[in-house]
């Protein structure tokens, strides 16, 4: 998608965050929901958000995906600046799939609407929408069910249409909000392989937010400890385990290892 | 010896020996229980030798009916109370609709029209019919829009719940795809108040007949309502019967009609689906 005529495309799937809170003001004061937090995403780096309810993790990601306005500070996505004024940077946010965590599928449309969604309101035509439906749900492993309805499949599955739908229109990030906390032990280890050969075979850059610390080190190659009273960014762990990764990798002692001090470090911050 | 065996059995396997009601299909309990009480309609008017004047007998009232089917008189007048409520329904649907969707989109103006709407919900609309056919006269106007005017608080409201009741998530979806105003109406608001504006139909499609055979009952002389007001006139109570069970008959064409625009519009929600046993 870069071209040299565009030098600040160079950075589609890089995010920066310069000094970015976030704060409400209610009738009992200023409840602040995410201290000053700094940081920046590389292209193509798959970063984990973790924590506890209540740490901010939601409205971090909800601030980069331009749900929620800054009350201070900077996004910048692909070189572009999120927020002008009180308006959303088109560029920034075409650069932008939000995988909710409960699907968020219209059930008014069938899988195939639903995925070429993006693309219906980019004005694709019909064709080339389907087209491209039938690519999606093969890369996601849902091939078979573009005709069906939403309330026809299962939660691993609509969630599967969901990431399709986000990765329709080919944007340079994908943010992911919880996208497996609603589905049972076995189906999320699974759909945390399959999000791991999407992410290998789309080079896309993921930023997801989960609490499970398992889930957070099976696929991150950074992860971002957050802590609450006020939500901020506590430490940044680095996982370099080759990719891809195997389910068999939790049961390792280096994993475990990962997973052990990070639960230490949550639950020390937890008791103050 | 057969009731030992029966002890001995699984109580879902004796209980499986019973004839039970609940075995019947469910239609055909329905339409036995119709066959008891014309049965004992007509029992009892033979019986206890009341006036046809009164209460005819359920076999006199068919065989006017049966009669009058064969007649263009019945037909003339059904078809201008089907003209009526279907011009009366349409007017109210799109003015519904559209009114609807304006305020459900427009919550500073919902809330300033509401007052009106609730006193207009708690008028007895049909108090105001006589205001209708002295201001459109006794012809086709009047009972068009008293059958619009029924039919629209219905869809009116439905369409206004509808439209507000899209879920936070599916909102966050749109603005996440930077959809437009009308591009979010199209594939969001609008599908997603469908099933409500359809259960609006429903009340309204029979408001609509309601409001027809009404103004037809307070003036002129086209359609079902002014038919039954002759027969009354005439004490033709058999055929008065008739005449009601054939505009019973029409409100239920309607409102199967209307099951049928649920099932074609909504065929991904819950309510148009058949029933699970």
């Amino acid at each position: 998608m870069s071209t040299p005529a565009m030098p600040s495309q160079t950075n589609n799937g890089g995010i920066q965050l310069l000094s970015v809170g976030k704060h409400y003001d209610t009738q009992q004061g200023t409840v602040q929901a995410l201290a000053k937090t700094d940081f920046s995403i590389e292209e193509g780096e798959f970063v984990v958000l973790l924590g506890p309810s209540g740490c901010g993790k939601t409205t971090l990601l909800r601030l980069i995906a331009g749900l929620l306005k800054p009350s201070m500070g900077t996004v910048t996505v692909g070189g572009h600046a999120l927020w002008r004024d009180d308006r959303r940077d088109d560029a920034a946010v075409a650069d932008l799939g939000v995988v909710f965590q409960d699907a968020e599928l219209f059930p008014w449309f069938t899988i195939e609407e639903n995925i070429a969604l993006p693309l219906k309101l980019r004005g694709v035509d019909r064709a080339a929408r389907k087209q491209r439906a039938c690519e999606l749900c093969k890369l996601v492993g849902i091939s078979g069910f573009e005709q069906r309805y939403p309330r026809e499949l299962s939660g691993g599955m609509r969630q599967r249409a969901a990431i399709a739908r986000a990765l329709s229109y080919d944007p340079a990030v994908l943010l992911m909000d919880e996208p497996f906390g609603a589905l049972d032990a076995m189906t999320r280890d699974q759909m945390n392989v399959e999000l791991q050969r999407i992410w290998i075979a789309t080079a896309k850059t993921i930023v997801l937010v989960t609490h499970s610390i398992s889930e957070a080190v099976f696929l991150a190659d950074r992860i971002l400890l957050l802590t609450s009273r006020p939500g901020r960014v506590d430490e940044v762990t680095p996982v370099d385990f080759p990719r891809p990764r195997v389910l068999g990798l939790q049961a390792t002692d280096p994993f475990q290892h990962i997973v052990d001090r990070l639960r230490e470090r949550l639950e020390h911050k937890h008791e103050h | 010896m057969n009731t030992d065996v029966k002890k001995e059995l699984h109580p879902t396997m004796a209980a499986r020996r019973v004839y039970r009601l609940s075995d019947l299909p469910v239609w055909l309990c329905s339409l036995a229980l119709l066959a008891l009480v014309l049965g004992l309609w007509e029992i009892l008017v033979r019986a206890l030798d009341i006036s046809p004047f009164i209460l005819p007998p359920p076999s006199a009232i068919l065989r006017e009916w049966v009669v009058s089917l064969a007649t263009p008189v019945l037909w003339d007048h059904t078809l201008v109370t089907v003209l009526e409520t279907l011009l009366g329904f349409v007017i109210a649907l799109v003015t519904g609709v559209a009114t609807g969707a304006l305020l459900g989109k427009n919550p500073r103006l919902e809330k300033i029209l509401n007052p009106f709407i609730v006193t207009t919900q708690v008028v007895p609309k049909v108090a105001i019919v006589p205001l209708f056919v002295l201001w459109f006269g006794f012809g086709l106007t009047s009972k068009v829009l008293v059958a619009a005017m029924l039919a629209y608080f219905p869809i009116l409201t439905n369409t206004i719940l509808g439209v507000k009741s899209v879920s936070h998530g599916h909102r966050d979806v749109m603005i996440t795809l930077n959809a437009s105003r009308w591009q979010t109406f199209r594939n969001l608001e609008l599908p997603n108040a469908m099933p409500y504006i359809i259960t609006g139909m429903e009340v309204g499609i029979v408001l609509a007949i309601i409001g027809a055979v009404v103004g037809e009952y307070l003036g002129g002389t086209q359609g079902l309502g002014a038919m039954a007001v002759k027969e009354m006139n005439s004490y033709n109570t058999a055929r008065l019967f008739a005449v009601i069970i054939h505009m019973s008959i029409v409100g239920f064409v309607f409102y199967a009609a209307v099951g049928v625009c649920r099932r074609i519009a909504t065929p991904w929600h819950e309510s148009a689906s058949p029933p699970r046993s």
